[in-house]
């Protein structure tokens, strides 16, 4: 495998663009931030894209495990589940490999049995991709999920006390706080 | 923009200084009339600014805690950080004029990670801080050779020391080296730091301008022109005992150096330069954490429309008694 | 090619300003997981607050008043004369960006409008353009900006992203706090009526019924008795709990989500058994039911309204002095605001705990004091009989809130008691915890479910230190002493570290202490069988 050897090789340097291109689709202020500023803590969107990427690279070209992979996409699409706007922005990133690949092995990619090994390259981004996505609406049925157990909590002991115990009419007043929940079209 | 405008500015304002002294010939005007208007503005306005500062009320005790408080006699409390009295607040207050003490908070833990050594820019930011700020106030000191006579030895000290390292004829000041440095580091952050260049604006631009052309022609006199320095103390001393004069051996440079100054000290009043007296009447800085020890006044506490116990008692009687709850009233 | 379709390189990039022209254009999407419902217009009337309207951010018009312009400009004339922090912290910011990369929203999220300088400069542009000689005549090359409706909804939507918890002023060479700013920021908008739902309805509720969940006397009693019967089930034991009891020595005051929401639940109970074993003569008060004060993220009037109850019910009922339970926002305003805002409080006495004789020095003006310098004494003067092992499934760390944190300096007590109380503490890296604490991303108002996107992006900073210490030490409960925290790092912790559970640091008091009299405990006050012990089946209210 020709591809391996040369993925192998450029790997420091894939690494380094993709992160970049990652960065760089914040807005440009923010972008030298999460770029420079190395303290994991101070940093951790940061810090997760630097730490995880590597994961799926590697994973695209070698045979790695399947849980740490499970990790590296879980906490990679967390943050951009909650940062992005819609899905494909959300999930977007992975595709940016693509090109990136493209650019860095363009002397070498006039040789034809490459080519071929890089088509199926990009299948497994694309497979890739498709996890990302799943992986997606995943984080997003749990947004919704930790949405309604947080209301739930709110007054959790009170329903038990409703529920085990209490009896009779509750004495209402005026009823504040019902209609605002009505008319949001979330 | 914001830089293209404000060096702009201050090109304008090194022209107009030559133009008026050397094509005008209003040399009074330069050497006299503006300095005299500038300290005027300047001390007015910085007056008018505190005093507008000290009219404003103090309504809450908010200091900003940044260590253990005071309460129980064998809990260590954080005396410079949450300060609980008048002077351990001095001492914070000095540690935050003198050694920016907040800033070089920043600095603290920083993991590094992979070979690559990353420096937090914001330690940057307080040695580069701390280096122009105590350059300018040495620089300021040193001046005072201009104002007295005979010079008193402290000031010759002083100007040796600066001048350590021996190196160049007339020998280099290090404060020379370092004000001119730190900033065009302090400029350069704004520039290169694209989340600085972001929140960047003219008016902070235009400052770092102002004070780079009035150390550049202030380094520029010492070691590259001939500068007449009998001259210029002449003048100096004539401004402070209010019987100045300007002979004819008053140079260019000069003219240009103390307009910019003179600029600076109008300025100064209407601008973010303030911060040098700000910083002593910010209250989460100079308060003591004694909240709870001392009760702090409210010039302006308002009457409010609170719900009485009675109010509450009133709507709820019924509902408390069969709970059986005590009630104040029966009825 | 298609222009329709953009490539993944467009796709992927965040874009929050849709204004090409830099922060002076004031331009804000109010997309969906970023805002907060509006205030209900009953909750507005019943506190005689202005303009109330049914509205919604999305809106095109925001139903302002004709003179809404110069509303602003009155409010923000009269603010700058009565708070010297305001009037310092519009003229003296240098912007050294010192501050930029403090705030959890901006680190988590990446909006460069979260940066805590931009925050102010939202309120300073306009400042300087109408209340300024240079801003007069520079205008926009000055830093100046017009006062204009855009520019509300931006105050809006920034002011309700800011959770007022001081980190950035920690790091300002001149002090400067962002949560003072954002104060301002929103009385100025409550003239104008904007106001959001998770404020208003608990001010309103607070007013009403004593506290912020709009718990009547006989539900409060009726939540009272129902943990007496729980803590009977668990101990053996039959606990006091008085309420409303004239006489008494001490009014104890704790936040209401204490008394339904789980888990602050759990540190109830153990207020309950910590009360009753050391025979403390207290009452509870249905009046004076709220420690919180939403009021805080109001306006400086609502707290003073909200807050005056404490004084008043501790006069009424006769007690000496006042204890707190565990909760942040609350503890600002007792301890920042409470005296000079309703003291002083000379019908009270300096507070002395009955139990050491301690005389509480740091709150002789005050006469309130935390109950973890309580605890914390009672501990020193080993006046409790713990058993830590109670506690040893938990391997807990140590979330500092930010008020306590960085408006008051209670640091050791809480883990004082917690190292007393557990086997197994940890602390988060240095950067995360003490004065340097990150927020939840939801305090001040803004815990609702509807922005919980913008929640989770401002608490990653804090659920990325829990993560670490999750899996470098095995972590399993963040302890901390808020209400607000206990209701929102759950679903923070569940979306960025699940198995990390939140509690509450008395509620480890309360597994730990050892009752005169009780048997054998079967579970912990969540009602988890302790490993080694049959369950017999009765116990059913596990949580965990």
């Amino acid at each position: 495998m020709k591809l391996v050897k040369l993925l192998e090789q450029r790997r420091e340097a894939i690494l380094n663009e993709w992160f970049d291109s990652v960065a760089e689709s914040y807005p440009l202020d923010t972008s030298t931030y999460l770029k420079n500023q190395a303290d994991q803590f101070q940093n951790p969107v940061g810090h997760t894209f630097k730490e995880r990427l590597p994961v799926l690279l590697a994973e695209l070209y070698s045979n790695g495990d399947q849980s740490l992979l499970a990790e590296a996409i879980d906490d990679l699409v967390k943050i951009r589940t909650v940062q992005a706007s819609a899905p494909s922005q959300a999930v977007a990133f992975v595709f940016l490999l693509k090109n990136i690949v493209r650019r860095q092995l363009k002397s070498e990619l006039t040789d034809s049995r490459l080519q071929k090994e890089l088509v199926e390259f990009e299948a497994k981004v694309d497979g890739l991709s498709l996890m990302v996505f799943d992986q997606y609406m995943k984080c997003q049925n749990k947004i919704f999920e930790i949405r309604a157990k947080e209301v739930q909590m709110r007054s959790a002991k009170l329903l038990e006390q409703v529920n085990k115990r209490y009896v009779g009419p509750v004495s209402d007043g005026p009823d504040i706080g019902g209609e605002a929940k009505d008319d949001s079209n979330i | 923009m914001g830089v293209m405008f404000s060096l702009l500015a201050v090109v304008v304002l090194i022209l107009i200084a030559v133009a008026g002294t050397e094509l005008a010939g209003w040399r009074d005007l330069f050497g006299i009339v503006i300095p005299y208007a500038a300290v005027v503005a300047f001390v007015i306005g910085v007056i008018y600014r505190v005093l507008k500062w000290a009219r404003s009320a103090v309504p809450f005790r908010i200091p900003t805690t940044c260590g253990q408080q005071k309460t129980l006699p064998w809990i260590k409390s954080s005396k410079l950080d949450n300060p609980h009295n008048l002077f351990w607040v001095l001492c914070r207050m000095f540690l935050e004029v003198f050694f920016f003490r907040s800033l070089f908070r920043n600095t603290r833990s920083v993991v590094v990670e992979g070979p690559r050594i990353l420096y937090s820019p914001t330690k940057w930011l307080w040695a580069a801080g701390m280096a122009f700020h105590w350059s300018l106030l040495i620089v300021l000191i040193r001046h005072c050779k201009y104002f007295i006579e005979p010079v008193p030895s402290w000031l010759v000290t002083m100007q040796n020391l600066d001048g350590f390292f021996q190196i160049g004829l007339p020998i280099i000041l290090t404060t020379d080296v370092v004000i001119v440095a730190s900033l065009t580091f302090l400029f350069l952050r704004r520039v290169v730091d694209q989340k600085l260049r972001y929140l960047s604006l003219p008016a902070d631009y235009f400052p770092l301008f102002l004070l780079l052309g009035i150390t550049v022609s202030g380094v520029f006199m010492r070691y590259f022109t001939k500068t007449d320095l009998v001259s210029i103390k002449e003048l100096a001393i004539g401004l402070v005992s209010f019987s100045p004069v300007v002979s004819s051996e008053v140079g260019l440079v000069f003219f240009v150096h103390i307009f910019l100054v003179s600029v600076l000290l109008a300025y100064i009043p209407l601008s973010k330069l303030m911060h040098f007296a700000g910083v002593f009447m910010s209250p989460t800085r100079n308060l003591a954490n004694n909240n709870r020890v001392r009760r702090h006044i409210n010039p302006w506490n308002p009457k409010v429309k609170v719900h009485t116990y009675e109010e509450y008692e009133d709507e709820y009687r019924d509902l408390m008694k069969a709970a059986g709850l005590p009630v104040d009233k029966e009825e | 090619m298609s222009k329709n379709i953009k490539t993944p390189e467009e796709m992927a990039r965040i874009k929050f300003e849709p204004s090409a022209n830099g922060w002076m254009d004031p331009a804000t999407e109010f997309r969906p997981g970023t805002w907060n419902f509006t205030a209900v217009p009953e909750t507005l009337e019943y506190l005689d607050l202005p303009n109330p309207r049914k509205w919604r951010p999305t809106d095109d018009d925001w139903q302002l008043p004709e003179n809404w312009q110069e509303i602003i400009h009155e409010g923000l004339r009269e603010r700058l004369k009565k708070y010297r922090t305001l009037q310092i912290f519009m003229d003296i910011c240098v912007r050294c960006g010192a501050c930029a990369d403090k705030c959890h929203y901006f680190i988590g999220g990446g909006d460069p409008k979260n940066m805590p300088v931009m925050r102010a400069e939202l309120l300073r542009s306009v400042y300087r353009n109408d209340f300024t000689t240079a801003g007069k005549i520079l205008g926009k090359i000055g830093g100046g900006r017009k006062l204009t409706k855009q520019v509300i909804k931006e105050w809006f939507y920034y002011f309700m992203q800011c959770t007022e918890c001081r980190r950035c002023s920690v790091f300002c060479p001149y002090g400067i706090d962002t949560a003072e700013i954002t104060m301002m920021g929103r009385e100025l908008l409550n003239l104008l009526g904007l106001s959001i739902e998770w404020i208003n309805t608990p001010l309103s509720n607070c007013y009403r019924t004593g506290n912020h969940l709009g718990i009547q006397p006989h539900g409060f009693a009726d939540s009272i008795e129902f943990a007496v019967d729980e803590l009977e089930e668990i101990t053996g034991i039959k606990v006091d709990a008085p309420i409303n009891r004239k006489g008494a020595e001490i009014l104890f005051v704790a936040p209401s989500a204490d008394y339904f929401a789980s888990p602050h639940y759990y540190t109830l109970l153990g207020y309950l058994l910590l009360f009753h074993e050391i025979g403390l003569d207290y009452t509870w008060s249905t009046y004076a039911s709220e420690g919180g004060n939403f009021g805080l993220f109001h306006s400086s009037d609502m707290m003073k309204r909200l807050n005056a109850k404490i004084y008043m019910e501790a006069k009424r009922l006769g007690v000496k002095h006042i204890i707190g339970g565990e909760c942040g926002h609350m503890w600002r305003v007792v301890h920042q605001y409470m005296d000079t805002m309703n003291g002083p409080a000379d019908f009270l006495e300096v507070p002395v705990s009955p139990i050491t004789g301690t005389r509480f020095d740091n709150a002789t003006s005050t006469k309130m004091v935390h109950i973890s310098e309580f605890t914390s004494d009672l501990i020193y003067h080993n006046k409790l009989k713990l058993d830590p092992s109670r506690n040893d499934h938990w391997h807990t760390t140590y979330h500092d809130s930010c008020n306590p944190a960085r408006a008051m300096g209670l640091l050791d007590e809480p883990r004082y008691i917690i190292n007393k109380v557990c086997n197994n503490f940890v602390e988060m890296p240095e950067n995360t915890i003490r004065e340097q604490t990150f927020c939840c991303g939801s305090g001040a108002g803004l815990g609702t479910d509807e922005n919980m996107e913008t929640r989770l992006r401002g608490g990653l900073p804090r659920a990325n230190a829990v993560k670490f210490v999750h899996e470098n030490n095995d972590a399993n409960i963040l302890l901390c002493m808020c209400a607000i925290d206990k209701a929102t790092l759950p679903p923070l912790l569940e979306y960025w570290v699940p198995g990390v559970e939140v509690g509450g640091v008395h509620e480890m008091v309360g597994n730990a202490l050892i009752l005169e009299g009780e048997g054998k405990r079967k579970t912990d006050l969540r009602g988890t069988p302790y490993p080694g012990i049959e369950d017999d089946g009765e116990e059913g209210d596990s949580n965990v």
